[in-house]
């Protein structure tokens, strides 16, 4: 159930009856309704409609740290997870990796609301229907043989109380459309996807969020492309320009920036699984991590991306941050219980509002939230008449890097080559590999504004106990030089 | 839903029939109905250099109520208080949700309701793992130690009914302990313990283990240019390309889609070595034998028979779309994948490879040509350069690029006599109960490019 006046008056009431001992403790309490509407080669598929709502109580006492998550909210629910979470804490600190505190922002006070939050949606009939007209449209050759359109969404309300008297209240709505046809001809299969096969025009927001996505309207393209792509010729290999879209820089951004600097994985607490990252500590405020050209910032402020946010769910105020200036590495993805273990090791950095949990489910961790490369000033045009030899790519389809986050590849929906300043063939399975550190300072142009994209994924995976977030990833188009590209086997 | 230390899986299956037994009375007459549950009561402990990095604990059940009327139908996933008039108060407005919705939806050609009305109770529980306990025992066997890991402890449990009379229930006591060790420079070598109960000596086995395995890294580590390489894949390897294929690959939509990886073995159009045998056998592991709409999953599957194509594994949905025989299981993935052994003594895997890399894990897989299956990764953790039969020294991460039809196919030389059950440890949303039981293998070859 959403978290109604009433409902924040309960738990506000059952938290003043907490009783401990603990030197620290929070609250968290999540709750969330998803609905999930679908479309399948002119078939509904049933609505699926979800309610979760639970509490996190996190305690610190004495060193440690410890958590306890319960669906059950009345005083004595709660008052059985503080008491195991304290029973936790009190376990773990003669053992701990750390010497935990309580957060810097124990107290705060503030709200957060997605835009147009209240704004209703149209009912789920209406919605199906544009659905079918969609799924319809791409029904356009035989050649079609399986498409599909989606409209998810989530509405998530979370509200955080300490001992010390925060409280935070923020409210989000996230909204995920989705189209998806596949061609299949002569024993060769091509899909084609509105921002990708996993819902890359995720934004929050409304009814305005859909129109952004090009949704409407978009069943008969996005048909015809994936009917060019099947009779398209096999991407080249060869070491040539790369043109990336945003929607392919969605990825790039993610696995090779986002991902190494998130500073708990650089202090280690990642390597089982995760990974690690080659980003060392003495590399803040001095490595060249890509061209004069890149720009990375954390920021939470733009009000339609997908993971903005007030504060983070350790209750700091969320602000903007570069963390990559002129293509020089400032500063990690790290929050303040970060911050403070690094320090104890003696590295010093400045934390950014990071620590996110998928649910109450699960502990906050530092993650990416929004994660953007700031415009420049070039043009899309001008991108590609200075190319004589390049390779346009669209749409992630494949991701893979090493745990070090250094070596990866990618794979695209779309790849059309460039020659001599001009866009020619369009070519099917591009595909590209090559290691973070040489691919950024690779980077020769920055697509101004007119190329800028708004878009992310709802499905960033870190974490043990393993916890999905979304992300936030806002970019231009960029040109980057000399990048080995291949095909597919034949 | 807490556990108490007598036997917590009751209160939890009474709880859930408690709330079917309340549906006949909150549906409207002529209605249909699915109950589901799944639930989990985890004690999870995160190390990192061998200390408690965070610690906690996780009750959670949840309910999927699905309402039927015709053709028409929805469903409605709700977080369980464990209180049961708050319980019933959940579903009761749940009910009214659904039943105000489904006039409104287009009627639904491919829905199948099972209508047999099939039981079943599988419960393996053991006593009540004590996750501090054992956050004790690692953190004085792993002292001095640069131990990474996840301990996951506690009840996993599901259930199903309908209104024709199905009503399944299972519950598994497990506790897995997925860790590695570390030394500097990200050299590292993986282990992991997994059972019903935990047992210190277990642990402390596998602990020895893996600090003899990471003694390889003695050595200088070894930069390998990328080309072509014989290879042996280790059961956990192994596990990674087997894990690829179920993105879809086994799913009889994926295939009559003709997006499935598997596909030009689907139609006949490629072949895998004829040692090649793959199966989905719910008696080698954890995961219930019954799919969330209440429909009995195949207890064995055979997928890949002599390295063709045997069977796909069928939804109810796909069965009526397509005009298939269902298998019983509504997600299209299989569970427990197993794999037949070989006549290669693990032994003598080194020696058979005489020349080449032995991968120990395998990281990071995607597709870059999902077509020809042909799949790119990553090396990870202990990866050896062997010359004459002889490990030499550890590799640095390489990246491998390479067709399935290949790797299990003309260039399959060998697999072991010795298999590995390997158990799931992915928790992302409720921990997992799928297993893998796998040899390793032996390649002739295998391309690197990075």
């Amino acid at each position: 159930m959403p978290i109604t006046l009433s409902l924040s008056e309960r738990i506000h009431t059952a938290a003043r009856q907490l009783q401990s001992h603990a030197e620290f403790w929070s609250l968290r309490v999540v709750s969330r309704r998803d609905t999930e509407l679908g479309v399948r080669s002119g078939v509904a598929e049933p609505p699926r409609i979800g309610a979760d709502t639970g509490a996190m109580l996190t305690v610190v006492d004495r060193g440690g740290i410890g958590y306890s998550a319960t669906a059950d909210l009345t005083t004595t629910g709660l008052q059985r997870a503080l008491d195991r979470a304290r029973a936790w804490a009190v376990a773990s600190a003669a053992h701990g990796v750390a010497h935990f505190v309580a957060p810097a922002h124990a107290d705060e006070h503030g709200e957060f609301a997605s835009p147009n939050i209240d704004q209703a949606l149209p009912d789920a009939r209406s919605l199906i229907d544009l659905l079918m007209t969609e799924d319809a449209a791409a029904a356009r050759d035989a050649r079609i043989v399986d498409r599909s359109a989606s409209l998810q969404w989530s509405e998530v309300e979370q509200y955080w109380i300490t001992s010390h008297g925060a409280r935070v209240l923020q409210r989000h709505r996230y909204v995920r459309p989705n189209l998806c046809v596949t061609a299949y001809a002569d024993g060769r299969t091509q899909t084609r996807s509105l921002g990708g096969q996993y819902n890359g025009y995720c934004r929050q927001g409304g009814l305005e969020a859909i129109a952004a996505s090009g949704l409407v309207g978009s069943g008969a393209r996005i048909a015809d492309e994936a009917l060019q792509l099947l009779h398209a010729p096999n991407c080249p290999t060869e070491r040539m320009d790369l043109l990336a879209m945003p929607d392919q820089m969605v990825l790039q951004i993610h696995e090779s920036i986002g991902h190494p600097l998130e500073l708990d994985r650089i202090l280690g607490d990642e390597r089982n699984f995760a990974g690690t990252s080659f980003v060392t500590p003495e590399m803040f405020g001095s490595y060249r991590y890509g061209s004069e050209l890149l720009n990375v910032s954390f920021d939470p402020t733009r009000p339609e991306q997908y993971a903005s946010y007030a504060y983070d769910d350790d209750g700091q105020p969320a602000r903007k941050a570069l963390l990559i200036e002129r293509g020089i590495l400032q500063r990690p993805l790290g929050s303040a219980a970060s911050e403070h273990r690094a320090a104890q090791t003696g590295f010093a950095v400045e934390p950014v509002a990071n620590a996110r949990a998928a649910g109450w489910q699960r502990p906050p961790i530092d993650r990416m939230a929004n994660l953007n490369i700031e415009p420049g000033t070039s043009t899309l045009d001008a991108m590609i008449a200075r190319t004589e030899r390049g390779l346009l790519v669209r749409t992630n389809v494949s991701w893979s890097i090493d745990d070090m986050r250094n070596k990866f590849q990618f794979g695209c929906e779309w790849g059309q080559l460039i020659e001599n300043g001009r866009l020619t063939t369009v070519v099917r399975n591009p595909n590209y590999r090559g290691r973070s550190a040489a691919f950024w300072r690779s980077l020769a142009a920055v697509g101004d504004p007119s190329t800028f994209e708004v878009l992310g994924t709802p499905y960033c995976g870190k974490g043990e106990p393993g916890q999905t977030v979304q992300v936030g990833h806002a970019t231009p188009a960029c040109l980057f030089t000399g990048i080995d590209v291949f095909g597919a086997a034949a | 839903m807490s556990a108490s230390t007598s036997h917590p899986t009751a209160t939890l299956q009474a709880h859930f029939d408690r709330l079917v037994g309340a549906l006949p009375d909150h549906c409207a007459a002529g209605l249909g109905w699915t109950l589901s549950l799944q639930a989990e009561s985890s004690d999870f402990v995160r190390f990192n250099h061998a200390a408690i990095r965070q610690a906690g604990h996780l009750d959670l059940a949840q309910v999927t109520l699905r309402l039927i009327d015709g053709q028409r139908h929805a469903a409605r996933t709700m977080t369980l208080t464990g209180r049961i008039d708050d319980d019933l108060d959940l579903l009761r407005g749940a009910s009214a949700e659904l039943g105000a919705l489904l006039p409104t939806l287009p009627e639904d050609p491919f829905l199948q309701v099972n209508v047999q009305a099939q039981t079943s109770l599988r419960r393996e529980c053991a006593v009540r793992a004590d996750g501090p306990a054992i956050a004790r025992d690692i953190v004085s066997l792993a002292h001095g130690h640069d131990l990474v890991g996840l301990l996951s402890a506690g009840p996993m449990l599901s259930g199903c009914a309908n209104h024709h009379g199905v009503h399944h229930w299972h519950e598994v006591e497990s506790v897995a302990f997925d860790f590695s060790l570390h030394r500097e420079g990200n050299r590292a070598v993986k282990a992991m313990v997994a059972g019903r109960n935990w047992s210190a000596d277990a642990f402390d086995r596998a602990l020895a283990g893996a600090r003899q395995q990471l003694s390889v890294f003695d050595r200088p580590m070894r930069k390998v240019d990328p080309g072509r390489y014989r290879v042996f894949l280790a059961p956990a390897a192994m596990r990674s390309l087997l894990d690829l294929i179920q993105w879809g690959g086994f799913s009889a939509k994926e295939q009559a889609t003709k997006r499935s990886s598997l596909q030009r073995l689907v139609d006949g159009q490629a072949q895998l070595h004829p040692s090649f045998n793959l199966t989905d056998d719910l008696a080698t592991g954890y995961a219930p034998a019954f799919d969330s709409l209440g429909h009995a999953r195949a207890m064995q599957l055979p997928l890949i028979r002599q390295g063709r194509h045997a069977q796909a594994i069928v939804s109810a949905r796909t069965a009526a779309e397509y005009g298939y025989a269902p298998t019983g299981a509504d997600d299209e993935h299989a569970m427990a994948l197993v794999l037949d052994a070989g006549d290669l003594a693990t032994a003598d895997a080194t020696r058979a490879l005489g020349d080449g890399l032995y991968l120990n894990n395998l990281w990071y897989l995607n597709y870059s040509d999902r077509a020809n299956a042909r799949i790119t990764g990553m090396t990870r953790f202990a990866t050896l350069w062997v010359e004459n039969g002889v490990p030499i020294a550890p590799c640095e991460p390489m990246r491998f690029d390479a067709s399935l039809f290949d790797l299990f196919g003309a260039e399959l030389e060998a697999l072991t006599r010795e298999r590995e059950l390997i158990v799931d440890t992915s928790n992302y949303g409720f921990r997992s109960s799928e297993t893998v039981l796998t040899p390793g293998a032996l390649i002739a070859a295998m391309d690197f490019t990075l």
